[in-house]
């Protein structure tokens, strides 16, 4: 039989589909977070977000997506509110156009972050509900806030709200980011907010827009630049390397389901003491039977709102010294890695807490994950990376196709 | 609709109806209505999101009624639920609670718009007026329905275009010419402490610049040295295309990834 290479132009184009489904779907079947290095862009990013945190000043953040881009901007949004919130951070979010149909994932990405870093609405952060209007909104934003944007979501005047109560325009923020999807949203933030008022202007974008934004990267106008997925993934990579994670909280997120039946285990043990029981004690009556439950079959019964209770109870186990006591916390041992954290300035004030932290993380090593544990874009980018190499590995072969058969019908020319 | 349409969709509503049972009673989707219901409408709405992905997505294999009644529901639904989102945020939020001070002092709020600001605490510069006049000219925008009347919406778009215009000239000369030349004019022999270097990210800029826009010059014909600055010119364009390429299919991967995730994690799940 006579093999033809230029038959792969003629391949069904639905067995490229399954390929590009399948090379998709494996790897995300096992679960391994690719580590990637941060851009100058993403750590611009990270440093201008940390200094607002530490120098108590507000950020603000425009959610300008809804569910088609969420895949993308979801990772960014919550990674940047954890950096913030775990900083200490205060932020007023809104809503503007391109956002309208993702009020409910706004408010679930910063509810679900609020809740792993105790932040607390009015003070630590304020939601202001979608508003029609592009470009003049951002005009108006630059000369009042209030009068833009007169209540939040919950029907609060910003005036009576302690966040926003002293913040009257646009150039009161520290630093402004904005999770797009288009280039026209980041012309209009840029001509009509960042340019009159040199603001410290960031932006989190599709991957596809990301090119487009280079030029105004280079000339200073974007101070910071999420685009795509990788520039999420990135952001989560400086979060991890940055230790964020060591000095946190513990949140619903650090309660892996596939090791809830040890950590429920330990929880139901009739033996239990210190941490186990007062976070026993934390748990409702019914929210203990499921938690028996799941250490009695291999599957997890407890509720979103029962692991709530659990990481809201380990965060308080975690400030008091009745339950963890100095000489708990004198047999611990730290590894090199975490020394060096400890070390640095920032986290070295809240070195005590840091430690029992680990106190607890060491009593359930089965049940939390690691603190340092990567966010889902990092995650994301194993399949997403596999894809390309096969991609890259697809176009090759498809021009050596093509060349072969070029030089075949030259020579077929020339007989 | 033909009589085959009729049975593909309902085949697809059984067999989605039959893996969601499947899923519930095998324990793998939760179901736990709120106390009082029996409807779990968290669960219901992944079933529903389930169903629409995979009718959406039956596209690739062909052309079909389930992508085409997923699309028409996905068109409707998202024009519905903007329309409402509208009409909440301004009008029920906005406008009418800025007409409030009419219906509280009367003629007083349109004749003395400032003093009834103040006393309203109304944070508009022009009181009541801030409202009225914006939302004559929005109303006026409908005056295009009538044949007879549409020669009255030029009076809106005569103030937005002379709005837009007065705002954007400036503004758009500051951001998008003179900063953009700013880093154009830097030094590329020296560094920002003033120390001789060079800066060979900024000579490649100032080249690929000064090419791509001399490709687009047809005032003179490219040959000779003109055709070694315009090929020049479209490398640098090609390279742009190229990152745009690829960072266009990242893109749309990551999409595919998100809807991966949701089937096979939120849904059927597959993916710990």
């Amino acid at each position: 039989m006579k093999f033809n290479l230029e038959a792969i132009f003629n391949i069904d184009r639905r067995i490229v589909f399954v390929v590009v489904f399948l090379t998709l779907l494996i790897p995300l079947l096992v679960p391994y977070a690719m580590p990637c290095r941060p851009t100058r862009d993403v750590k611009d990013m990270f440093r201008l977000i940390g200094e607002a945190a530490a120098n108590n000043k507000p950020v603000m953040l425009s959610f300008e997506f809804d569910p088609t881009g969420a895949a993308e901007q979801e990772p960014m949004a919550r990674a940047v509110m954890r950096h913030l919130f775990a900083r200490g951070g205060r932020a007023v979010v809104m809503c503007k156009s391109g956002g309208q149909q993702g009020e409910t994932l706004h408010l679930r990405i910063l509810e679900d972050c609020a809740q792993e870093y105790g932040a607390v609405y009015s003070e630590d952060y304020v939601y202001l509900p979608f508003k029609p209007g592009s470009t003049n909104l951002v005009i108006n934003l630059g000369q009042s806030l209030p009068s833009t944007w007169p209540k939040d979501y919950r029907g609060n005047n910003l005036s009576d709200l302690p966040l926003t109560r002293n913040i009257a325009r646009l150039a009161d923020f520290d630093y402004v980011m904005i999770i797009c999807s288009s280039m026209t949203t980041v012309i209009d933030w840029l001509t009509y907010g960042q340019a009159p008022y040199n603001l410290k202007m960031g932006f989190g974008v599709l991957g596809n827009v990301t090119p487009d934004c280079a030029n105004y990267v280079n000339s200073g106008q974007i101070k910071g630049l999420l685009g795509g997925l990788i520039g999420a993934a990135q952001y989560e990579q400086m979060l991890v390397d940055n230790g964020i994670g060591l000095s946190r909280r513990f949140s619903t997120a650090d309660l892996v389901d596939s090791k809830m039946p040890v950590f429920c285990a330990k929880l139901a043990d009739p033996n239990r003491s210190g941490v186990a029981r007062h976070v026993w004690q934390a748990l409702s009556a019914e929210a203990q039977q499921a938690a028996q439950q799941t250490a009695a079959r291999n599957h997890s019964e407890l509720s979103l709102e029962d692991k709530r209770t659990i990481s809201v109870a380990l965060n308080e186990a975690i400030t008091r010294t009745d339950i963890i006591t100095d000489r708990d916390l004198a047999g611990l041992v730290l590894g090199d890695t975490t020394r060096a954290l400890l070390q640095r300035q920032e986290i070295a004030v809240r070195e005590a807490q840091v430690r029992r932290r680990l106190f607890v993380e060491n009593l359930f090593p089965a049940g939390l994950a690691k603190a340092q544990a990567a966010g889902q874009a990092m995650r994301w980018m194993t399949p997403q990376s596999i894809a390309h190499v096969v991609l890259i590995a697809a176009i090759l072969f498809g021009n050596v196709c093509y060349l072969w058969g070029r030089a075949r019908k030259r020579k077929q020319a020339r007989a | 609709m033909k009589k085959t349409d009729l049975w593909l969709i309902g085949g697809f509503v059984v067999v989605m109806a039959g893996i969601n049972g499947i899923l519930v009673l095998a324990n793998r989707l939760s179901w736990t209505p709120a106390p009082g219901g029996w409807i779990d409408w968290e669960t219901l709405g992944t079933m529903v999101g389930a169903a629409i992905t995979v009718a959406i997505m039956s596209q690739l294999y062909k052309d079909n009624p389930l992508f085409k009644l997923a699309e028409h529901m996905f068109v409707g639904s998202a024009l519905g639920y903007g329309l409402v989102v509208t009409w909440y945020s301004m009008w029920v939020n906005e406008i009418l609670p800025g007409l409030r001070p009419i219906g509280q002092y009367g003629w007083s709020a349109i004749l003395r718009p400032l003093q009834i600001a103040e006393q309203a605490n109304m944070p508009q510069l022009l009181g009541v007026w801030s409202i009225i006049l914006p939302a004559i000219l929005g109303l006026l925008m409908y005056s295009r329905l009538s044949k007879r009347y549409a020669w009255i919406s030029r009076i809106p778009f005569a103030v937005m275009i002379g709005f837009g215009v007065g705002m954007a000239i400036p503004a758009e000369i500051t951001a998008n010419l003179l900063k953009q030349l700013k880093p154009m004019m830097s030094d590329p022999f020296h560094n920002s402490s003033g120390n001789l270097a060079i800066r060979w990210d900024e000579i490649v800029i100032l080249i690929g610049v000064l090419s791509t826009l001399f490709y687009f010059f047809f005032s003179l014909e490219h040959k000779g040295a003109a055709k070694v600055v315009s090929r020049t010119g479209i490398y640098f364009l090609m390279v742009a295309f190229g990152a745009s390429f690829g960072y266009t299919v990242q893109g749309r991967l990551s999409l595919l990834i998100g809807r991966i995730n949701y089937l096979f994690r939120d849904w059927i799940p597959l993916i710990p």
